[in-house]
């Protein structure tokens, strides 16, 4: 390998993440890559007859040509069919004025969405110990205090604060950054929201999907979602919409956020909950029941189940309804009967049935009055008991 | 050369350099260079993009062999067997195109 001090290291990497700004997962791993080989084996040439490291590779950038150029042309190839009539080289201009992926005839704004493997130990304080099953691995133990990491890689969905903001500043959205903290101050919002840098790579930042719901909260203003893939976010009158076709974002993860506040609102929380993760990837083969459930709402309403497993952790699960008002639900009993009451849901069995409460969530995800009981309704199913199936 | 006459015969050029071996970006830009006695001098920006475009056309593949200098598998370009069409086709019009220039460029003297 080039051997690079520390400033050329950083021009390197400099360069490489301005010149693939825009592209997405391994298609921008892979250019990135290929750019960086070239680079090097460029300066390496110039070194062995004698150039600097550091002036080699300069040269070997200068030559290669300016980042935004390369930015452009790497998004015509990729993201031009996708962003009609959209100027690529404004895209990748180093003010960072756009590449916001907005498509103006769609009427919506959108936003990046990735999903990262983020290999990083997790720590977490247990009383009752931890140890290495085939989910996690135990790395490190310091009284009660554990570390470790997920088997499977601890992926997560991100949406990507640059391209939050491009899409945000033309639509009158005022953007201020202080450390890994940004302020947005929305039109018609008495204050800014701040939203926190989850993942900073090479100067791309990213925010948890699971947290949006909380990121915009601050803002004063009713925040809405609809839809289930690629869903569109509202918060007060301005609207954009997350991920795109090629790259899906999961509403399941917001939706998950939500009911994790119902379930609060509900009194059902107190010794921790299990959600059903439907989106995430690296999930292993739910443990879980399917219930095909009948209830009267349009097709597209997103519903949520609230159930006991015979310890007395509640699960949710999150689905849209489906043609003919079916909606296909987890819950860890084979057999249920659906409750109105939260205060019926129990770990035992009844008539040889768990019991379970559907909730149907009217799009509302942050609440001026910060209250939740707008946000959901509780539902009965036409049928009042379902038999599951693994 | 002009950069408008590089840009407009990118496809051929890149093409015919693949004609005989798969190889990776930078041996494609210095073997274009070598092969045309120093005539073809690629702006290098233009020349990934070009890749990979006609990578999604499906007129090249890519196949990832020896570690590079970062470490990572070098990016080698081969030709499909649309890609040879495509250049067959592209050496046919880039000789009728030639020859008639040279009729007409040639018809006054």
């Amino acid at each position: 390998m080039t051997e690079l001090t520390s400033q050329g290291h950083d021009e390197l990497q400099h360069y490489l993440s301005r010149a693939t700004r825009g592209l997405w997962g391994r298609q921008r791993e892979q250019v990135r890559s290929e750019l960086e080989e070239h680079l090097l084996e460029h300066a390496g040439g110039l070194i062995v007859f004698g150039t600097h490291p550091d002036e080699a590779l300069s040269r070997a950038i200068r030559e290669l040509g300016p980042p935004e150029r390369m930015c452009s042309a790497m998004n015509q190839v990729y993201l031009m069919p996708k962003v009609i009539q959209f100027s690529a080289f404004s895209a990748c201009c180093a003010l960072l004025v756009t590449l916001s992926l907005s498509l103006p005839g769609q009427g919506h704004a959108q936003v990046a969405v990735t999903n990262l493997n983020v290999d990083k130990p997790v720590c977490a304080v247990s009383s009752a110990g931890m140890k290495s099953s085939n989910m996690i691995e135990v790395l490190s133990q310091k009284g009660n205090l554990y570390c470790y990491r997920f088997r499977s890689g601890n992926s997560s969905y991100y949406f990507d604060l640059n391209s939050l903001e491009r899409t945000l500043k033309p639509l009158g959205v005022t953007v201020s950054r202080l450390g890994n903290r940004t302020a947005l101050k929305f039109p018609d919002a008495r204050q800014s929201t701040t939203l926190r840098t989850a993942l900073d790579r090479n100067g791309d930042r990213f925010a948890r999907l699971q947290e949006l719901p909380f990121n915009f909260v601050g803002s004063g203003l009713p925040v809405t979602v609809t839809g289930w893939t690629n869903p569109v976010v509202q918060v007060g009158r301005i609207s954009f919409t997350l991920g795109d076709a090629s790259a899906p974002a999961p509403a399941s993860v917001i939706y998950e956020s939500v009911l994790l506040d119902v379930i609060h609102d509900l009194n059902l929380g107190g010794q921790g909950v299990a959600v059903s993760s439907r989106a995430n990837p690296a999930s292993p083969k739910l443990p879980y029941f399917n219930h095909t459930v009948h209830v009267d709402a349009p097709a597209g309403t997103v519903i949520g189940i609230f159930s006991r497993d015979a310890r007395g952790l509640p699960l949710i699960d999150e689905a849209p309804v489906g043609a003919g008002g079916r909606v296909s639900l987890y819950a860890p009993r084979e057999k249920l009967r659906f409750v109105t009451d939260a205060a019926e849901l129990t770990p035992h069995l009844s008539g040889g049935r768990g019991q379970a409460l559907l909730v149907r969530l009217t799009g509302l995800i942050a609440s001026p009055d910060q209250r939740q009981k707008g946000k959901y309704v509780i539902i009965r199913p036409l049928e009042e008991a379902s038999d599951g199936v693994r | 050369m002009n950069p408008e006459q590089l840009r407009g015969n990118l496809d051929l050029i890149l093409l015919s350099v693949l004609e005989r071996e798969a190889l990776y970006g930078f041996r494609i830009m210095q073997e274009a260079r070598t092969r045309s006695d120093g005539y073809f001098e690629f702006r290098e920006g233009s020349l990934y993009p070009a890749l990979h475009r006609l990578t999604l056309d499906g007129l090249l593949v890519t196949e990832d062999r020896e570690m590079g200098r970062n470490g990572k598998p070098r990016r080698y370009y081969l030709l499909t067997p649309r890609g040879r069409e495509v250049l067959e086709r592209k050496r046919a019009e880039w000789s009728e195109f030639k020859g008639a220039v040279d009729r007409l460029a040639h018809s006054a003297s």
